[in-house]
């Protein structure tokens, strides 16, 4: 019983040890313990998304949980989608469709939209849309990230039916 | 953002758990899939002294046919996707299905739980008014071993139910409805992935003709409790579902609607709606019966 | 044979350059600075709509381990060297010189002192080691407040023996604005009909989903303040911190590099923006402040709140006579934000898209115990649209006519542009009747008419409707901080890679991209040889800001007018190298070459090379290097109004042709939206990626005003929407499909032809889906006169119709 925790994590592919206090929120570790800026945040009501990383293959708001409850599981982040100097198809699929503006909430869109297509190759814009609707964007209008989504889906999965 | 300082510990089984409850008393907390609590804790709106993590505790996740006792045994850490995916719960119980579509977002369905739903008793919260109209029970577990409690009587109050401190709950048993039943969850939301401005959950088991054997009838959103409402259940059952019975029973359910006034609509509005929701759940129900495949779970 | 040129980038939809950083998680934003040593603020904020400060106790969060500062309103007042927050966005309090509008200031300093006046305001501060800390140490704070009447209702404020805001002044008036044009009484006189209404625009808030975030760093050493801030008016903070910290010889260093959005609401001075550095001078260690959501709810500014009492005068064939319309807007506690320039702002754009001749507008901006009241995207033109939008089917309605028909008789036509409107601007071009054709065109209306009379004999409620809204943008005012022109710094260095120092700031837009089509196209360089360096005060030349949609007409001007200078002077250097007079030359592919003779040319870095190296080489009288200033000033505008208020205050006139079709559910006030088709004029389009990617974003803060998004305070004062639980921003799943169009008639007042793009989409929605519902309602004789169309709302108008009729 300590109000500091050990938190052993894996976050996109390596192994992260570290430290927190037992009420620190998993965003706040991603991003000053382990020093993923990537990751943002943008309410208090986790109802944004801007926060969303995959955890365990799910999406997850990283501001809903506490550092501790990640322990021993595998993350991936926004920085854990891009090979090398390639985009991640999904990433590309974005700045093709112009799916973002200021992109602060870009990460946790495209991190949402990745669980989605990992859960579902071919999705339709209604289930797009309701794969989203954690995620509040208040540039684009969303129109512009639905089409990108599908357009990350073709190519991820060419046999995919959507056309 | 920033919770308040607590002490945490992971539980190692159940019997753990609950002898960490009684050692903290009031104020400690348990955590399932923390979609209610950590936002609470982040707005300092609860400030447990200690955390006791249940997350992951094995073998209270399972969604299991129990063919024998009728029932659908539901782990209390079973999460709203799950649920929403399993076949059992789809083919016996749409509405369950459909309650846990509506749930939130993709994220929150994910890690958030039935029983960690149940306990918070959000008075618009999605489980209650189903779990209700469905005559499910509630199993608790504490030092003196283990208690099942009617949903019904499940809740006390806004944010309150009959747990004690010291209990966990374990599991969620739900009757598996006769062949011929049919039924539909409503929700209606301001915007998606809010919780509800009201909902309304109707079972109905109905005979070869088509009459009306037995209902369930609960309305979520509606008061400081999810509501059951045994006047239209009463008026439903044994009748055949005609436009006359089925406006009885809505103004029934108008009547027992209790909701309190907030940016989501006046409590007159949210009651209409109530009775609105109610006339659309008991159509989709009759015409599921009839074997159409009609859309429930969101109102838009 | 002569070098083609390659084909142009403006004008094309190139993939935007800032994008691969962003979707990597590389793009830094003013909340992941961090500093060594830096602190954490936390900010107590009033929990009260009014009331008298009786007591500010820091003493017991002081005690609590982590805690490095406080700080109390008394404490600032007694530092000696702070003032109250400077004036914005009018920075002489006589804007318009002849006493119109009147406005009243109080002295507000970052943190309150005397009262406070709304819940949220800034009451004391604590600085901990870390943000949780100092939230621990916020629950230590002790504040006693003696409370006072809270003035919520603007109607109840103006009320004679009101409780007042401010005990000094003698009501609760802080700006009054009349403007006027034609015969107003005359044109009442002359009417068949006159339609009077009551129409209400509620309260609404941009919300970024970056919240406002400050960083402060000060070197004593140096006496040099860095600040990191969340805003749109980064030039203008640096000189607003200036006025206001009174330190002799502090050197403000702004940087506004990257921000979440904007939409208006980060241009405002805030009270953080002298609190965190003040923090800093203090205790000389960095500080960080970020805002949480449910401080950003209350704590920076709402918009849009207004009441107006509209007559129109007409005659029996629709046509507008006249229109006196009062204008009373609930503006909130008096900060300095940009509330009293958009209220000012839509008492001149009433008059909309029509051609009316007699005008009369009354503006009072009336202070309440509520949040401040500043900028949002439309900025008061939204209002503006609305109302008279809705004018036009009240009128057509009164007198029976199509909405259609008595809009085309109204529009200012094609021919008659550039048009002086009865208010003072010059409306630059537009086609308006040729867009509504356009828009009924798509939307299929005899199609849709033919439904709605199918549903109508089932008993449900369809309903057609119709808009016309212009966005007038690249706004000057006089005495304000919008002083109408843009400033770009351009340096070509010795590789030939173009380097861009624009005076705004980039809060998603993509400047850096629309830069670069536009100097790769004049200066032939590729996309990725311009580089673009923005938001920061010290490295590019002042300039006030992004708003108003101003980069488009002003910014990419001097832009344009920037890089022919620069290769002007590229020419005229390859003219000495290529001993060839300058008028035979050819520029064209990175090269200069001679006119006919390819192979007789020296590639642009060549050239550069020459400037910076070789000085002695130049023309006579010629400085070295390639680097120059360029400011442009806006030619359609007028600075000065006349003696009724009239001027030319905006040069650029986009708009919007919409047509929807809705349906209502009568038990539940349910709205769907069947169809939805915008078409949409920007004159030229710089990228239509982006302008598609400006017209649904601004869309979608469309559809979310109309429908959703509300920020309602109880009779206490106390905000009911504080929260993204409680403020319901639209979804993709709100987002209705949609049917979008352009058409282009050019800006003839600059050289590339583009209007603002950003804008127009958020004015259309309230209106044209407002339209649609009283035409779906018609059968009730429903009116509509306010916003959001709640589903509640619309239930509770059907409820009373369905009562009084029966
Ligand atoms: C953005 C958002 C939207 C949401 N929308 C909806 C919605 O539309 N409809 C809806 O119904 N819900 C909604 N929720 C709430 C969601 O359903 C939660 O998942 C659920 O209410 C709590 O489950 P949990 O496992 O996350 O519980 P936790 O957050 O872990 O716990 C909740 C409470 O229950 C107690 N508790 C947890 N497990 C047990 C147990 N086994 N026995 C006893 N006590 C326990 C905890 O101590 C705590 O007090 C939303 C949540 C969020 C964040
Ligand atoms: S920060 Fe908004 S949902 Fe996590
Ligand atoms: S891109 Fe700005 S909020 Fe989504």
């Amino acid at each position: 019983m300590s109000d500091r925790v050990k938190i052993g994590i894996t976050i996109n592919g390596a192994p992260h040890e570290g430290e927190a206090p037992a009420r620190m929120l998993l965003v706040d570790y991603i991003r000053d313990v382990v020093g993923l800026k990537g990751t943002r945040y943008g309410c208090d009501t986790s109802n944004c998304g801007s926060c969303t990383i995959v955890m365990d293959g799910k999406s997850a708001k990283s501001c809903t949980f506490l550092a501790v409850q990640a322990h021993g599981r595998e993350l991936t982040t926004i920085e854990g989608l891009a090979e090398g100097s390639e985009l991640h198809p999904l990433q590309a699929a974005f700045q093709e469709a112009h799916a973002l503006q200021c992109g602060f909430c870009t990460s946790g869109m495209v991190m949402s939209a990745h669980a989605l297509l990992s859960q579902n190759s071919d999705p339709s814009p209604d289930e797009i849309r309701e794969g989203i609707i954690g995620n509040l964007c208040r540039c684009t209008g969303y129109v512009p990230v639905i089409e990108a989504v599908q357009l990350a889906a073709r190519r991820l999965d060419p046999k995919g039916g959507n056309p | 953002m920033y919770p308040a300082a607590f002490d945490y510990t992971v539980a190692e089984s159940l019997d753990h758990a609950i002898d960490l409850l009684q050692r903290s008393g009031e104020g400690a907390k348990l955590l399932s899939g923390g979609q209610s609590l950590v936002p609470l804790l982040k707005l300092r709106l609860v400030q447990p002294a200690h955390v006791i993590d249940i997350g992951r505790l094995p073998g209270l996740s399972d969604v299991l046919e129990d063919e024998a006792a009728g029932i659908l045994r539901i782990g209390a850490l079973a999460t709203h996707a799950q649920m929403g995916v399993s076949s059992v719960v789809r083919d016996k119980l749409a509405l369950m299905t459909e309650a846990a579509g509506v749930i939130g977002d993709a994220q929150v369905r994910g890690w958030g739980t039935l029983g960690g739903a149940l306990a918070e008793a959000d008075p618009a919260g999605d489980w209650g008014p189903v779990v209700q109209a469905l005559e499910g029970r509630v199993e608790c577990t504490g030092p003196a071993g283990v208690r099942v409690v009617d949903a019904a009587s499940f809740f006390v109050d806004a944010y309150t139910t009959v747990l004690a401190d010291d209990e966990v709950i374990t599991e969620v048993r739900v009757p598996l409805p006769p062949p011929g039943s049919a039924g539909a969850y409503l929700k209606m939301e301001r915007r998606a992935g809010d919780f509800a401005v009201a909902s309304v959950a109707v079972q109905l088991e109905l005979d070869g003709a088509g009459s009306c054997t037995k209902a369930g009838v609960a309305l979520g959103a509606a008061g400081l409790t999810p509501i059951k409402v045994l006047a239209a259940e009463e008026t439903l059952a044994g009748q055949e579902v005609t436009p006359d019975v089925v406006d009885a029973a809505a103004g029934q359910v108008v009547e027992a609607a209790n909701p309190l006034a907030d940016v989501r609509g006046s409590s007159d509005y949210k009651r209409a709606v109530c009775g609105a929701l109610f006339r659309k759940a008991v159509d989709i129900a009759l015409r599921r019966h009839r074997g159409e495949d009609v859309r429930g779970g969101h109102v838009r | 044979m002569s070098a083609a040129p390659r084909p142009p980038l403006v004008g094309t939809p190139v993939m935007r350059k800032e994008d691969p950083d962003i979707l990597r998680g590389q793009a830094r934003y003013t909340f992941d600075i961090d500093l060594p040593d830096m602190l954490h603020v936390a900010v107590y904020r009033s929990p009260a709509a009014h009331a008298r400060i009786r007591k500010v106790d820091l003493s017991r969060a002081l005690e609590l381990p982590g805690v490095v500062a406080g700080l109390t309103g008394e404490q600032v007042r007694q530092l000696g060297y702070v003032n109250p927050l400077s004036p914005f966005p009018f920075q002489s309090r006589d804007p318009f010189k002849r006493g119109n509008p009147t406005i009243k200031f109080f002295d507000h300093y970052c943190l309150a002192y005397d009262k406070v006046r709304f819940v949220g305001e800034p009451v004391a501060a604590v600085v901990a080691t870390d943000r949780y800390i100092a939230e621990d140490a916020l629950d230590l704070v002790e504040v006693e407040l003696d409370p006072l009447p809270p003035v919520v209702d603007s109607a109840a404020a103006l009320e004679p023996g009101s409780e007042r805001l401010y005990e000094d002044w003698d009501d609760n008036v802080m700006l009054t604005f009349r403007v006027s044009g034609g015969d107003v009484d005359a044109a009442f006189d002359e009417a068949d009909v006159v339609v009077k209404e009551t129409i209400h625009s509620g309260r609404f808030t941009g919300t970024p989903i970056e919240t406002r975030a400050v960083v402060a760093d000060y070197d004593a050493s140096v006496k040099t303040l860095s600040l990191w801030t969340t805003t749109q008016i980064g030039h203008a903070i640096g000189t607003l911190v200036e006025n206001t910290i009174g330190l002799p010889g502090l050197k403000v260093h702004v940087n506004f590099r990257r921000i979440g959005g904007g939409y208006g609401q980060k241009w405002a001075f805030y009270p953080e923006e002298i609190l965190v550095p003040l923090l800093s001078i203090l205790t000389h260690r960095p500080m960080k402040w970020v805002e949480t959501r449910r401080e950003h709810m209350t704590g920076t500014i709402h918009a849009r709140e207004q009441t107006h009492h509209i007559e129109a005068a007409v005659r029996r064939d629709g046509t507008i006579l006249g229109v006196r319309d009062r204008i009373v807007a609930n503006i909130g506690a008096a900060y300095p934000t940009g509330g009293l320039a958009s209220i000012v702002t839509t008492g001149m754009f009433v008059p909309g898209a029509y051609q009316i001749a007699n005008y009369e507008g009354q503006v009072q901006g009336v202070v309440t115990n509520k949040t401040p009241y500043g900028a949002h995207r439309g900025f008061g033109k939204s209002e503006a649209c609305f109302v008279i939008e809705r004018m036009v089917d009240r009128i057509a309605a009164n007198l029976d006519l199509d909405p259609v028909d008595v809009r085309r008789r109204n529009f200012i036509p094609p021919d008659a542009f550039p048009y002086r409107s009865v208010t003072g601007p010059r409306y630059d071009s537009g086609r308006y009747g040729e867009a509504l054709d356009k828009a009924l065109e798509l939307l299929d209306r005899d199609h849709w008419r033919n439904v709605k009379k199918e549903a109508a004999a089932e008993g449900r409620y369809l309903g057609i409707g119709t808009c016309l809204v212009i966005e007038p943008s690249s706004s000057t005012r006089m005495g304000s901080y919008n002083a109408g022109y843009y400033s770009v710094r351009m340096r070509m260095d010795p590789n030939g890679k173009v380097y861009v120092f624009p005076g705004g700031s980039d809060e998603g837009q993509g400047h850096a991209t629309s830069i670069s089509q536009l100097v790769g196209d004049e200066l032939q360089v590729s996309f990725d040889d311009v580089m673009v360096v923005e938001g920061d005060s010290l490295a590019c030349p002042y300039g006030s800001g992004s708003y108003s949609s101003r980069f488009s007409v002003v910014g990419t001007t001097a832009v344009t007018m920037a890089a022919r200078a620069l290769r002007e002077k590229l020419t005229q250097i390859a003219s000495v190298m290529l001993r060839h007079p300058p008028g035979g030359l050819e520029y064209a592919d990175g090269k200069v070459s001679v006119e006919g003779r390819p192979e007789q040319a020296v590639s642009v870095s060549e050239v550069a090379r020459v400037a910076y190296f070789y000085p002695f080489q130049l023309p006579e009288g010629m400085d070295p290097g390639l680097e120059l200033l360029y400011h442009f000033r806006d030619p359609n505008i007028e600075f000065e109004a006349d003696e009724r208020g009239r001027v030319a205050m905006f040069s650029s006139f986009p708009y919007d042709a919409e047509a929807a079709v809705v349906e209502v559910e009568a038990d539940t006030g349910l709205l769907r939206i069947l169809k939805f088709v915008s078409v949409h004029d920007c004159g030229n389009m710089l990228n239509p990626l982006i302008v598609r990617g400006q017209h649904v974003g601004a869309l979608a803060h469309g559809f979310g005003g109309a429908l959703y998004e509300e920020l309602p305070y109880s009779e206490e004062g106390q905000p009911m929407a504080a929260t993204f639980k409680d403020y319901f921003l639209p979804t993709a799943m709100e987002m209705p499909e949609m049917v979008l169009e352009h058409i282009e008639t050019p800006n003839p007042f600059t050289p590339g032809g583009f209007k603002g793009a950003g804008e127009t989409g958020t004015v259309g929605p309230p209106a044209v889906l407002a339209n649609a519902v009283e035409d779906a309602l018609k059968p009730l004789g429903i009116a509509i006169r306010r916003l959001p169309l709640t589903p509640n709302y619309l239930w509770s108008l059907i409820q009373e119709a369905r009562r009084s009729r029966s």
